[in-house]
């Protein structure tokens, strides 16, 4: 073989793939198209925009400081790509009380407001994409329970949020009884530990970034029906 | 023997000598601080599993949780340890392939010192929580620039030489060290600039982020393994390469398919979805070069099957190409699209696939070559050959255990990803039992490298045996089985006809 076959034959064949399926493709998607709601097929009208709140930028940044992502996935598959439709909780929720199925895959609006789509190596945890919405479950969930238990006892005071679970669960992963299998580790060192004995540990801004983030991680809009591949039935009447 | 073949033999080896004397420093230097970089990279990687089987063990530290571990054992890996032993070797290679001595071993030298510096920031850094978060790429957005000047300043020479050598023919070897000598720095750069540089869709940042590792890992260990396998296999058992035809469909297959792979790892994300398909059918179809290269190789070496007993060389570069093997085949059969790549795609197959490319097929090749290497340019023996067997048998225990436990629990756990019937912590509790065997089998490996890191020392520091007869596995033969080019000719240059 030649000095010219051998050049020619390298620029040919990485500079097709180089060109095609990376350069091309990450400045063709670099502005996403906006998608609209279609009359008469979605309840809705107008352009879809999703909204997003919370310390995203920040929270991310604190996520991939300390390698969540070797762990964690932030990608609900399609069915001909996976099974993560049916987990509970992953893609949404199958009897949602209001809104029925609301479960749907990843889109491109997902990671708005991201520097880097934290996709992810593997699943030692569970994926993250809808992690919002289970702790707000979670957490409705909890207060109902108490305020059953507690009758008269109970007042507004006593109401856990989503934020204050997750800031337990980022100190210990494994305090629950039910999450005792849990090899996550735990971030306290994102905490000030308590000044005294019996107080509890107050979160860093940065696990207040880190909570906020994952908070915003929620699968609970209305997307039109030509970006769903599985369009929620109305729920019965 | 004629006169004149005396007489040309008499120079060639002098050439040799001068070749091999120009690189000593750089070359040594490349092989000792690698070294030392596996072993950290070993010790990282036992806390990272330990942590992974016992989350107890050092919780709640910040510069030893989890993740950040987990990111500095890979790329004290990637970028300590396998970046420096392939230039070591590739530099080596060329200057020997294109008959002339490097000119440059300073530049080269201060270079290399520059990259051990700028990894040691890195690896400080990402255990100090400034990583970025970018898989492979978890060194702070400033050291990657640097990075690519050092490696141009060590790099460009081997380049020069290989441009100005004699006309004629380019080997085989040759083929695939100057291919991953160019890829290597086109990789990463686009990763740089498209990743850090150019603002552009997350997920697509994503994808050019999984391109980019499997690119490392495709189209610059695995041709660099193939190009030290492709020059040690022919000169140790003195036969030539097996089917030139198989070796150029090896290199050509993999030019054309390995710069497709990567984006499989984004399937059922948001993007373009040729892409992760493309991906896949890329990475299916790199078994297709790993077969062509391993069969030539393999053939070539077992042309004399007496000599895998008694050179360490060819023992460790036989065992990293089966294992290069091992790995076209398992990247053949994890990635099939609906059938294997689901269970694949976040399991902790993606773990054992990275360990059998890095550890399994580049780093054995690159042991075998260190072994071949290392007396030729100090002029010394290996002190040892228990500590060589002692390195063989840990090491390839340790592979074995980590890469085809992950490979094939990882598609258990897969399956109990999948099987979403049951609850979450049962698919968790399946990849556990492996994890405990890697933890296990990586103290081998460390163990293994704590006495090849003191071996290396020992011959940079000149205190090997000063023999003209290379560290033989077995019983000491009469007849030299690396050929008349493996004497070491301690009495002078020139000296190899005097015998």
């Amino acid at each position: 073989m030649t000095l010219r076959t051998f050049t020619f034959g390298m620029i040919a064949s990485f500079g097709s793939a180089w060109l095609f399926a990376v350069v091309l493709p990450f400045f063709k998607t670099r502005d996403i198209k906006p998608v609209y709601f279609a009359d008469g097929i979605d309840e809705k009208t107008g352009v879809y925009f999703p909204k997003r709140t919370g310390q995203v930028a920040n929270g991310a940044k604190v996520y991939a400081q300390n390698g969540c992502y070797v762990c964690h996935t932030q990608v609900v598959r399609p069915t001909y790509a996976g099974n993560d439709f049916h987990r509970d909780g992953w893609a949404g929720f199958k009897a949602d009380p209001d809104r029925g199925d609301t479960r749907r895959e990843s889109n491109v609006f997902d990671y708005q407001d991201e520097q880097f789509a934290q996709i992810g190596v593997m699943r030692i945890g569970p994926d993250l994409s809808n992690v919002g919405s289970r702790y707000e479950k979670t957490a409705i969930a909890l207060n109902e329970l108490n305020k059953t238990k507690l009758g008269d006892a109970w007042n507004d005071a006593m109401k856990t949020s989503p934020e204050a679970l997750m800031l337990d669960h980022l100190y210990n992963p494994r305090a629950k009884p039910s999450m005792r299998w849990s090899t996550c580790p735990s971030v306290r060192f994102l905490f000030n530990e308590p000044a005294r004995e019996g107080l509890a540990p107050s979160p860093k801004p940065e696990a207040r970034a880190l909570v906020g983030y994952l908070l915003s991680m929620k699968k609970n809009d209305t997307v039109p029906a030509s970006m769903n591949y599985a369009p929620p039935k109305p729920a019965a009447q | 023997m004629s006169q004149e073949s005396k007489q040309s033999a008499e120079q060639d080896a002098i050439l040799r000598t001068a070749i091999d004397r120009s690189l000593r420093h750089p070359v040594m230097f490349f092989f000792t601080s690698g070294a030392a970089w596996l072993a950290v990279s070993l010790l990282l990687g036992i806390i990272a599993t330990a942590k992974m089987v016992s989350p107890e063990f050092m919780d709640g530290c910040a510069w030893f949780t989890q993740g950040r571990v987990f990111a500095a054992h890979i790329s004290t890996l990637v970028y300590g340890w396998g970046c420096q032993a392939a230039f070591g070797v590739l530099i080596w290679l060329i200057a020997r392939l294109t008959r002339q001595e490097n000119r440059a071993s300073g530049i080269i030298l201060a270079a290399g010192h520059a990259w051990n510096f700028l990894i040691a920031v890195g690896t400080f850094a990402i255990l100090g929580g400034y990583g970025t978060g970018v898989p492979w790429m978890e060194f702070p957005t400033m050291i990657w620039p640097a990075l690519l000047m050092a490696y141009a300043l060590i790099a460009i020479w081997t380049m020069i030489q290989f441009r100005v050598r004699t006309p004629g023919e380019v080997f085989v070897s040759q083929w695939f060290a100057v291919g991953a000598l160019v890829w290597f720095p086109w990789i990463v750069a686009t990763a740089f600039v498209l990743v850090f540089c150019v603002g552009g869709n997350p997920l697509m940042s994503a994808g050019v982020a999984a391109w980019f590792r499997s690119g490392i890992t495709y189209l610059f260990f695995l041709p660099t393994a193939a190009a030290a396998a492709y020059y040690l296999a022919p000169k140790i058992s003195g036969r030539p390469v097996h089917s030139y035809s198989l070796s150029l469909i090896g290199f050509w297959v993999l030019a054309v398919v390995g710069p497709w792979a990567g984006m499989q790892k984004l399937t059922g994300a948001p993007i373009p979805f040729f892409l992760p398909y493309m991906g896949a059918a890329a990475a299916v179809l790199i078994g297709i070069p790993t077969i062509a290269i391993a069969v030539s190789t393999l053939r070539t070496m077992a042309a004399e099957p007496g000599k895998f007993a008694s050179s360490p060389a060819l023992r460790f570069t036989a065992a990293g190409v089966v294992c290069m093997l091992v790995l076209g085949i398992s990247s053949t059969l994890t990635n099939l699209p609906n059938s294997t790549l689901p269970l694949t795609q976040f399991s902790i197959t993606h773990y054992g696939m990275d360990i059998l490319a890095i550890y399994g097929c580049f780093s054995f090749v690159m042991f075998g070559a260190i072994y071949f290497i290392v007396p030729r340019i100090t002029r010394r023996e290996w002190l040892s050959k228990r500590f060589i067997k002692m390195h063989f048998l840990f090491s390839m225990y340790g592979v074995i255990t980590v890469a085809v436990l992950s490979v094939l629990g990882g598609v258990l756990h897969g399956q109990g990803q999948e099987d979403f019937k049951f609850t979450w912590d049962s698919a968790v509790g399946r990849a556990y039992p492996y994890q405990i065997a890697t933890l296990i089998a990586w103290c081998f490996v460390l163990f293994s490298n704590f006495f090849f890191f003191m071996h290396l020392l020992l011959m940079w520091m000149r205190l090997g045996r000063r023999s003209s007869h290379p560290t033989l596995l077995g019983h000491a033969h009469l007849d030299n089985p690396h050929g008349p080019e493996g004497d070491i000719d301690n009495a002078g240059p020139g000296s190899v006809i005097a015998h």
